[in-house]
């Protein structure tokens, strides 16, 4: 938990020194995008904005109010950042959740499939089609996806959380939301996807090797209780190290994926606020990920220990 | 026959970017949207805002997007035909005195906020007094000389000027000018009021609602001052972050408008080949936009005017006008827009596209070629607020490369951008988009005129370029009711300041909207985007 604790701060004075160095200040984007700016006005906001003070005083205030919870107002909003936050939090969650259960499944699914058959033709198939989703970037799937199934075809919505102002409640309102999910989920999970049939593949290859594989087999156990039940859950723990890591790391947001499609997410709000030097609200959205990611790793451990019994917590 | 007829012609189709086109903006706008028809009642108009506006707030802003979606729930005393001439809107008729001292506003007797109390002159009074005098980005300077506001009745509304506003008519209109209820304001902190967020005005639509990072909504106001407008049930504001993304949303339906500007200008251009979509630069003239190459003084070599004259020899503007900009730009001829009737000349010195001389007038500068054919090496800013100042960066390296300069280009984003060239002034030169406006001393005079050398000031003069003459031709244009004169005050100051040269005004960029064929008369003026869509109607 102190490791915990003492992380978050050592990253949130990292963040904070780090974004202070990049040129220009909240004011200066306020003044240039209204294209006119009154010296008087200004001054006013740089004050309003605590800008005037020397960086030390800055920082200690910062953490101050950080150690309050109180993470202060977004200079451009003019609201608290936690209510911003909260509010872009439930569609970034939702888009996660479909994005990364969606690619450990079918990675999943298609790494167990290419283990089995490896060196035939349904692994060279998969193996290919993996290389091929690794190498996309995502934006230009994204773009791909737009075009074919909204702009062509016009089945999908090219972007958004929901068709706006239709007032759908319950099942057609799920179903609407599930409409506008599909394309940002298949871009942003086509990438993870990828990585993680090539991960089980392996895994299953390293573990088809191993000598307790070979004895099950020879007391006559079938093929598939061996790859099933042998193989398969000793070959998920890379698996959920690495979907433990993404899934710390992306719940900040996809930046590229929520861009492309309008979805109002955390990504876009952080890149947003990086572009109008937004201090506050930019340090929150990353305080926010840092935490997520130290808890999830605690949640990883606590499913190796359901995974493997033999790893245990507190004894080394 | 407009562009897109043009572009259908086979022949021509695939020379789409090279097209001749005579720089008359009206030459690019169909002409369909304008004419009447029999206006339909019903119907979800989409308009694509961007970017995301950070308040609703319009009597003191100067940001599009927060003027764009307000200006359907506050307006203004007035608006402007494509003359600019005033047209009533809130205010019926008006009458100004012979020496333009005294504005009196003749107000609507039916006008009623959306919370029921009537529209008055106190309203008008407060708004000018509260607001635009004392909040407003530019209003602090347009509105300087008015001495007072009479508000003899609740329906009359007089301007008492300390010295005339030559462009006062143009400051009245809803890009500057919207109205908004004192018995809501008075008395608070303007800026912070909750209202400011579920705005309350005159206008044919009501606030309904403000999904952040998603969209907002307005619902037509069936209580209307102006039945049976406004035809529209409902307009939603969508906030599509990414150009692509607008893009596909207007080629499949889901927008049906969006501007200015909405997609990079190569977009732009296939988009108006699209059957359903129409790309307009009619309805965009207020903005009156150059794009500006603009010298720092203090740079040793570029501080010296036979430099920046021989710079200026070496760009081919009407390639730059329609290869880079796709056709979307024009030839500019001096600082001012052509759009700015007013005071526009073209009768200014000029420097033609000729290598030999820019490269003749370079040796006479003293600058010969060095080792590789170089003379000099300068870097060049490019601006990133939209893709093609990069483009327009990348061909002055080429061009200037030609005659012996070699050019580096920068681009960082806007942030750090406007801190290193209106804060620090550590640059050589940079292209720059610059707004005019409708007329020169509201939008184009900050970046000559030596009173606005305001270090850390964004759109400043920030080329520190100094002329006494100048300086005093903008000072009696602040204050000039005679037209005449004042025009001729403007065409000494293009003439001075194309001698001068303190920058290169590389092009006139029209601004462009795309719209749906299905949107019908929303092109009514100059700046059609912020008019109050009241009489927006779609087809069937």
């Amino acid at each position: 938990m102190w490791q915990g604790a003492i992380t978050i701060v050592a990253i949130a004075i990292f963040n904070f020194c780090l974004i202070h160095m990049a040129p220009g200040s909240p004011v200066d984007v306020l003044a240039g995008e209204s294209g006119t700016a009154d010296p008087a006005m200004m001054e006013e906001l740089t004050r309003r904005f605590n800008l005037d003070q020397p960086f030390h005083v800055q920082l200690f205030s910062y953490l101050w109010n950080m150690a309050q919870l109180n993470l202060g107002q977004s200079y451009r909003d003019n609201q608290p950042v936690v209510t911003l936050i909260l509010a872009r939090l439930p569609a970034t969650l939702l888009l996660m959740a479909s994005a990364i259960g969606a690619a450990f499944l079918f990675g999943l699914l298609l790494g167990v499939v290419s283990a089995r058959f490896v060196g035939r033709a349904a692994d060279e198939g998969i193996s290919f089609f993996a290389l091929v989703s690794y190498a996309t970037p995502t934006f230009w799937s994204g773009l791909m996806l737009i075009t074919l199934f909204s702009v062509k075809l016009g089945w999908l919505p090219s972007s958004g959380m929901m068709t706006i102002g239709s007032d759908k409640t319950g099942l057609a309102f799920m179903l609407d939301v599930g409409r506008h999910l599909i394309l940002p989920t298949l871009s942003l999970s086509l990438f993870y996807m990828a990585i993680y049939t090539r991960l089980m593949r392996a895994s299953m290859l390293e573990v088809y090797g191993l000598d307790y594989v070979r004895s099950a087999r020879a007391r006559g156990l079938s093929e598939a209780r061996v790859a099933f039940r042998h193989v398969l859950r000793n070959a998920l723990l890379p698996m959920v190290t690495m979907v433990g890591v993404q899934v710390g790391s992306i719940l900040g947001g996809s930046v590229v994926v929520e861009t492309v499609y309008g979805w109002p997410g955390l990504g876009r709000l952080a890149f947003e606020s990086v572009g109008r030097r937004d201090y506050n609200l930019l340090l929150a959205i990353l305080l926010f990920s840092s935490v997520m990611v130290i808890v999830t790793n605690l949640v990883v451990d606590i499913i190796y220990t359901l995974l493997d019994p033999r790893i245990e917590h507190g004894k080394k | 026959m407009n562009r897109r007829d043009l572009l259908k012609l086979g022949a021509l189709g695939s020379l789409g970017s090279v097209l001749p086109w005579d720089g008359n903006p009206a030459s690019l706008s169909g002409a369909r949207a304008q004419t009447g028809g029999q206006p339909r009642r019903g119907g979800t108009l989409t308009y694509a805002l961007t970017p995301e506006p950070a308040t609703l707030f319009t009597a003191n802003t100067v940001s599009n997007p927060v003027i764009i979606f307000g200006s359907k729930i506050n307006e203004a005393l007035v608006r402007l035909d494509f003359d600019y001439n005033m047209q009533p809107v809130l205010a019926e008729s008006w009458d100004i005195s012979s020496d333009r001292l005294t504005w009196k506003f003749n107000l609507r007797g039916n006008a009623k906020w959306h919370d029921g109390r009537d529209f008055t002159s106190g309203d008008v009074a407060f708004t000018c007094n509260e607001v635009w005098k004392k909040l407003h980005g530019r209003g602090i300077n347009s509105f300087r000389n008015v001495a007072a506001v009479e508000t003899p009745d609740p329906k009359t509304v007089i301007f008492k000027l300390s010295a005339p506003i030559p462009f006062l008519h143009t400051v009245l209109s809803a890009h500057e000018g919207t109205v908004v209820a004192r018995h809501i304001y008075e008395g608070t902190n303007i800026l912070n009021n909750p209202v400011n967020v579920r705005p309350i005005g005159t206008g044919p639509f009501l606030f309904r609602e403000w999904a952040r990072g998603s969209h907002l909504i307005v619902d037509r106001n069936p209580n209307y001052w102006d039945p049976p407008k406004p035809y529209l049930d409902r307009i939603i504001f969508r906030l599509i972050p990414d150009a692509a993304g607008r893009a596909a949303a207007l080629e499949n339906g889901e927008i049906l408008l969006a501007g200015p500007n909405p997609v990079p200008l190569g977009d732009t251009e296939r988009l108006g080949r699209v059957p359903h979509l129409e790309v307009f630069s009619r309805g965009q003239e207020y903005f009156a936009a150059l794009i500006y190459l603009q010298f720092n003084m203090d740079h040793p070599i570029l501080g010296r005017a036979e430099v920046r004259r021989a710079l200026h020899h070496a760009i081919n503007q009407e390639f730059l006008a329609r290869n880079v900009m796709f056709g979307f730009g024009s030839v500019a001829t001096g600082p001012i827009s052509p759009e700015q009737k007013q005071a526009y000349t073209a009768d200014v010195p000029r420097y033609p596209f000729d290598e030999a001389r820019a490269n003749a007038l370079l040796d006479q500068a003293g600058l010969p070629r060095g080792a590789g054919g170089v003379r000099f090496s300068i870097t060049l800013d490019a601006y990133t607020l939209g893709e093609h100042y990069v483009r327009i960066g990348e061909y002055l390296r080429q061009a200037f490369g030609r005659v012996g300069v070699r050019t580096t280009i920068r681009t960082e984003e806007p942030a750090a951008w406007v801190r290193r060239i209106f804060t620090n002034y550590d640059y050589d030169c940079t292209t720059m988009g610059a707004v005019l406006l409708a007329d020169p001393t509201v939008g184009m005079q900050r970046f000559f005129y030596s009173g606005s050398i305001r270090q850390g000031l964004p759109f400043s003069n920030a080329s520190k370029y100094r002329n006494a003459r100048v300086d005093q031709l903008f000072d009696l244009c602040q204050v000039e009711g005679d037209p005449a004169r004042r025009a001729s005050y403007w065409h000494e100051i293009q003439r001075i300041i194309q001698t001068d040269l303190p920058l290169i005004s590389l092009a006139n960029w029209h601004y462009t909207s795309i719209a749906n064929k299905r949107v019908r008369d929303w092109v009514v003026s100059p700046h059609a985007m912020m008019e109050n869509w009241a009489g927006v109607w779609l087809e069937s």
